[in-house]
């Protein structure tokens, strides 16, 4: 199945679900699906390790991994009913970080790639960030450590939806140096402009830099695909 | 402790083990020879103690033995959500914690260890563990090993080598009495165990005979020993080089009914607040009457 088809199907999947359960954060779920699909689906190996920093997009990741067949069916229907494993901010399967409040999952990114260098493993870590995030100190400290030791298995992409939970990201603190300051830490840092092409995600992302970390900065639409998109309700708000 | 700490890392790498310390840019003489020895085992981080402990947790979720280090404050409280992160993923990491209550004494509050026990021990899955002296300390880092959750470990700027001669006996999540007695329990832990010995002693010599337990396991906290041995004593202190963390983790145990006839329950404790003055630790401490004479005397009066 085509990459781009997948991530449709699962975007349908994804609001169907909150649509039925009435969860919140759809928006930051529907923003950076396209680039789960791409690894899940195409970038990542078994040696590979996927961190969801944002873990608020916890359905997204859900669908992705329903769809790979690391998350039963019956586990997977249950989400948002009494009772379920699955939280909202990513809790599920066991061997994933569990994750949900922000700024953490790069500096635990950078310890999985540290950890790989040592054992000389070929597995790559993918941590996923929302452009909010990177405005936590810890976020900040991470591209710090990670370009001093030259983590060339490490890969931060940054969901680069442009709204955080209150306002638009360029209002609150802008992420525009981002990449300046990652590169001057010793990061390869692009943007890509097309965060929401699953395909183009997957080409970025399969032609990185070697030898040192990498960061994608990839402009999404928040609640991409939705009537609404690009609009802070859909942060909030279940659709209708 | 921190020497016997450092030892007992030192040791199992000359023997081949694979296990990581990180630091917060703290340890300047301490770890030299570590560093040298085994520089691929050693990182200093830098002033960065929340990624420190992230990246301690990335580590050990694949599988590596790793230990951070920084002053208790920095090693605890700075990193409270990250340890707590630790904990909810289950990853066992091994956050030590340098210096006690008032240990950086004329350092100031900043430095102080006041209130670890009661974060630390608020936290679901994690061990946290609080020898007495040096011997302790190795014997329990030696015994972490067997944990497969997170630990935090509190170590004393003020120790002895060995206070008592009951090491045999320790076991993670067992209380350990270090003194039998049966008019009085004392409940402690960490280096203010020397303390509780001391009063102990003298209040033997008076004719009131005092058990002490050393809880060098504070979670999981052995709350049976404490009850059991609280049972028909006539007077119940807690001694701690912290603002109650202690005494309400025995309070919560004896809640109910607890002791004998009237018994007495005393809690000799750091007060709950940031001193205006500082000088040297002892100084400090008697002036909160963590002194044996202050403490023979409270307890003596207590089961008159």
């Amino acid at each position: 199945m085509e990459l781009q088809s997948i991530a449709d199907s699962l975007r349908q999947e994804v609001i169907s679900l909150h649509r039925d359960r009435q969860l919140p954060h759809i928006g930051s779920a529907l923003s950076c699906l396209d680039v789960m699909v791409a690894l899940y689906f195409d970038v990542m190996t078994a040696e590979d390790t996927f961190i969801l920093s944002k873990g608020h997009a916890g359905t997204a990741l859900y669908s992705v991994q329903h769809r790979k067949g690391l998350i039963p069916d019956n586990l997977y229907e249950g989400i948002g009913r009494n009772g379920s494993p699955l939280a909202e901010h990513t809790s599920y399967p066991e061997g994933m970080v569990k994750l949900g409040s922000l700024g953490n999952g790069l500096g635990i990114g950078v310890g999985m790639a540290m950890a790989n260098k040592m054992d000389g493993s070929r597995g790559k870590v993918y941590v996923l960030l929302s452009d909010g995030e990177v405005q936590e100190g810890s976020t900040l400290e991470g591209l710090w450590i990670a370009g001093r030791f030259r983590l060339g298995n490490l890969v931060a992409i940054v969901d680069y939806n442009r709204w955080q939970a209150y306002d638009r990201t360029e209002d609150v603190l802008p992420l525009a140096c981002t990449d300046k300051a990652a590169s001057g830490y010793g990061w390869s840092a692009k943007h890509v402009m097309d965060g929401n092409d699953t395909q183009k995600m997957a080409v970025e992302l399969g032609s990185l830099a070697a030898g040192t970390p990498n960061l994608l900065i990839a402009h999404t639409t928040l609640g991409k695909g939705l009537p609404n998109e690009d609009d802070l309700s859909t942060h909030y708000k279940p659709p209708s | 402790m921190r020497s016997a700490f450092v030892t007992e890392l030192m040791e199992r790498l000359k023997y081949g083990e694979e296990l990581y310390l990180l630091t917060g840019d703290v340890g300047w003489n301490a770890f030299d020879k570590l560093r040298e020895q085994f520089p691929k085992n050693f990182y200093n981080i830098g002033l960065a103690e929340q990624s420190m402990v992230l990246i301690a947790i990335g580590m050990a979720l694949k599988g590596k033995e790793v230990y951070t280090y920084s002053i208790l404050p920095f090693s605890a409280y700075r990193t409270f959500e990250q340890i707590r992160l630790a904990c909810y993923n289950n990853a066992p990491i091994r956050a030590v914690g340098m210096g006690v209550g008032y240990d950086y004494d004329i350092g100031g509050c900043t430095h102080f260890g006041l209130e670890d026990i009661q974060a630390m021990t608020s936290l679901p899955n994690i061990t946290v563990v609080s020898p007495a002296d040096s011997r302790e300390t190795t014997m329990l880092l030696r015994q972490l090993k067997g944990i497969k959750g997170p630990a935090y470990i509190r170590l004393s700027k003020n120790s002895e080598p060995e206070l008592h001669n009951r090491h045999d006996n320790i076991k993670i999540g067992q209380a350990l009495r270090i003194m039998d007695g049966k008019d009085v329990l004392i409940v402690t832990t960490g280096a203010i165990t020397k303390l509780a010995i001391e009063a102990a002693r003298r209040l033997e010599e008076d004719g009131i005979s005092c058990e002490i337990l050393n809880m060098h396991t504070l979670k999981p906290f052995d709350g049976d020993s404490v009850r059991k041995s609280a049972g028909g004593k006539r007077a119940i202190a807690v001694i701690e080089e912290n603002n109650g963390g202690l005494a309400k983790l025995v309070s919560i145990e004896l809640s109910g009914s607890y002791g004998g006839p009237n018994c007495r329950f005393i809690s000799f404790r750091l007060p709950d607040e940031f001193n205006k003055e500082v000088g040297r630790r002892d100084w400090m401490l008697e002036r909160v009457g963590l002194k044996a004479d202050a403490v023979y005397n409270k307890i003596k009066l207590a089961v008159e």
